[in-house]
């Protein structure tokens, strides 16, 4: 089912006729910083934020730092196996307690006074406790101070900074079982493998969502891309979908678009991987019914979810994290989602085919980093300018089908109008 | 891998540090200067060309997802790629200032020549200059052109790919 519902954006910074096929963003949502300033508190202070892959913290007493939302947490799974955030400032006076980008430990000590806290964040130790208050309520007001909110879907890890709102089903909405289509690719679970992608661009976070939600760009900006598979002897399709979801998830469905590591053969896989991945959809098809297996194996989805996980079933499983840091400044991070009991052989398949496209160094995101950082730069030429619809950014492809209730196309604006609405429904709620 | 070539044995006190260095400031000299036909032939068939990431590093490229991980087909597709005017990261083409220290090399026990070199590499474009800092650990052959590499690796050391810049150039 598509949906067809369009609610008329009201923002000062979006502009909507449907009748007159008009849609069109203002550029300073791009870089103004009292904007950025206000996604902070509105948005990435309230929304569910993807955190992480419990795989990436196997053991009890893993951990990783990770900023999301712009804060600095401590992801962890506790010594009873349970994955939790801290904060990593220390509640005695600030410092960051975590200094390594990974590791594992019993206890986390802050070096700057020596106190001790447990996996769980209980502050288990401190010099001379006999110079604070007598009893325990000191020491229980003083832990580590987790988030607000903490989920997990499928391993999926999910927080919330704020203390009320939707828990996180209502919030992922039908998003929910996308990520489920993922974890169903193996019957074994599915693992972070080791590897991840950092970078960054000079450029607003919406413009990454923008770009990975807009079919458009894609034949003409990766022109090189789509030459190289064809002199592997890959045919792309035409087509594809797009579906608007709930609160501003929004999805992308391709069909044979490119192979798929595991399931759909395609020549740059190798010969060897052609009867491995015969096997491997027959195990698919045998384990669940014929519907959901085809779903799996033989379509290509991208999902957004608001406001900072793209997770991308494509040629092989990305997921991607959008860390905004500065208006015009967006931290990235990839990793590759593989199932547990893949073959060496194939894993190597796999990351290799992935590793063309996606990342600073594939063959492909580099122009969508050229695209994004490009408007970054040249929208600061019309911010002044006095003619009106100048400094104004056109969406509105696709706008007429849409109004004609047919099915959105994966090359139409409608996903990327769909992200816009729901941006300005946070931005304009008065907060709670 | 490299059945196709004609190798000679390796006296193993024949390449000298200078060989090494003259062999990578030439090759510096070539992807400065855009020359990607002179560079492609600088490798064996079957060649590698890699760049770790940071927490990937102590992985091989086939358990752990790299930035690059270009076997002998997808370098040439790169390479197809860098001549293209439809490269957009590349269009136009980016400058790069190499400086190679710290050289070093030893015999491995296949008979090629492991090389370690530091490396700072500014790129220059859109008014910006990013550094790129890192080591190299190359393995070479010797065939009777010269020295030439099966693998060639770019080890980053920044913890990230710094704030907007990117590997769509050969690092
Ligand atoms: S700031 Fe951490 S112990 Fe004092």
């Amino acid at each position: 089912m598509v949906s067809t519902a369009v609610t008329i954006a009201k923002s000062p910074y979006l502009q909507e006729d449907p009748g007159a096929g008009i849609f069109r963003v203002h550029r300073s949502v791009y870089r103004d910083p009292s904007i950025f300033d206000a996604e902070r508190e509105r948005i990435w202070g309230r929304a569910w934020l993807y955190l992480g892959h419990a795989s990436e913290v196997p053991e009890p007493g893993d951990f990783k730092l990770r900023t999301i939302g712009g804060r600095e947490l401590v992801f962890l799974r506790d010594v009873h196996g349970r994955v939790r955030a801290f904060l990593n400032a220390c509640p005695h006076r600030g410092t960051a307690v975590c200094r390594e980008p990974a590791g594992n430990a019993k206890r986390l000590r802050c070096f700057y006074h020596a106190w001790t806290f447990d996996t769980e964040g209980r502050l288990v130790s401190l010099p001379s406790p006999e110079a604070y208050p007598v009893g325990d309520a000191f020491r229980e007001r003083l832990g580590l101070r987790p988030v607000a909110r903490l989920e997990v879907l499928h391993d999926f890890v999910f927080i919330s900074y704020a203390t009320s709102g939707p828990d996180l089903d209502s919030y992922l909405g039908e998003a929910a079982d996308y990520i489920g289509l993922v974890a169903d690719h193996s019957d074994t679970g599915m693992r972070v493998v080791p590897g991840e992608q950092r970078y960054s661009s000079r450029a607003n976070w919406k413009l990454g969502v923008e770009n990975a939600m807009d079919g458009y760009h894609f034949a003409p900006s990766h022109v090189t891309f789509l030459e190289y598979l064809k002199r592997t002897g890959f045919t792309t399709s035409e087509g594809g979908r797009g579906r608007i979801l709930s609160n501003g998830h929004v999805l992308g469905i391709q069909s044979g678009h490119s192979g798929r590591a595991g399931f759909d053969w395609e020549p740059r896989f190798g010969e060897a991987e052609r009867s491995r991945i015969e096997e491997n959809r027959a195990r698919l098809f045998a384990r669940m019914d014929a519907e959901r297996a085809a779903l799996i194996a033989d379509y290509s989805r991208t999902l957004f979810m608001f406001p900072n996980l793209l997770l991308f079933d494509i040629e092989g499983v990305s997921i991607r994290l959008l860390e905004p840091v500065e208006p015009g400044l967006t931290r990235i991070s990839a990793f590759a989602l593989a199932p547990r009991d893949e073959p060496p052989e194939a894993l190597d398949v796999r990351l290799k085919v992935l590793t063309s496209f996606i990342g600073p160094g594939g063959l492909a995101t580099p122009d969508d980093l050229e695209a994004q950082e490009g408007i970054q730069r040249a929208i600061a030429s019309t911010a002044t300018d006095p003619r009106p619809g100048v400094d104004w950014n056109d969406v509105s492809r696709g706008m007429a089908s849409e109004a004609a209730g047919e099915p959105l196309r994966s090359i139409d604006e409608g996903r990327v109008r769909a992200f816009w609405r729901h941006w300005a429904t946070m931005m304009e709620e008065p907060e709670e | 891998m490299m059945e196709d070539v004609t190798e000679r044995p390796i006296a193993l006190d024949a390449v000298t540090r200078t060989d090494v260095e003259d062999f990578l400031y030439e090759e510096a000299a070539l992807l400065s200067g855009w020359r990607w036909d002179d560079w492609l032939a600088l490798f064996v068939p079957g060649a590698r060309y890699e760049i770790p990431t940071f927490d990937g590093e102590a992985y091989s490229g086939r358990v752990a997802q790299y930035f690059i991980a270009d076997d002998w087909d997808l370098l040439q597709a790169r390479i197809i790629r860098m001549k293209s005017k439809q490269a957009h990261a590349e269009n136009p083409p980016s400058h790069t200032s190499r400086l190679l220290g710290n050289v070093r090399h030893w015999p491995t026990d296949d008979g090629a020549v492991a090389v370690r070199a530091n490396f700072v590499v500014h790129r220059m474009r859109d008014g910006l200059l990013d550094p790129y800092v890192g080591r190299y650990e190359h393995e070479l052959v010797v065939s009777d052109g010269g020295l030439r590499f099966r693998l060639r690796r770019a080890v980053l050391l920044t913890e990230s790919v710094r704030p907007g810049t990117r590997l769509s150039f050969i690092l």
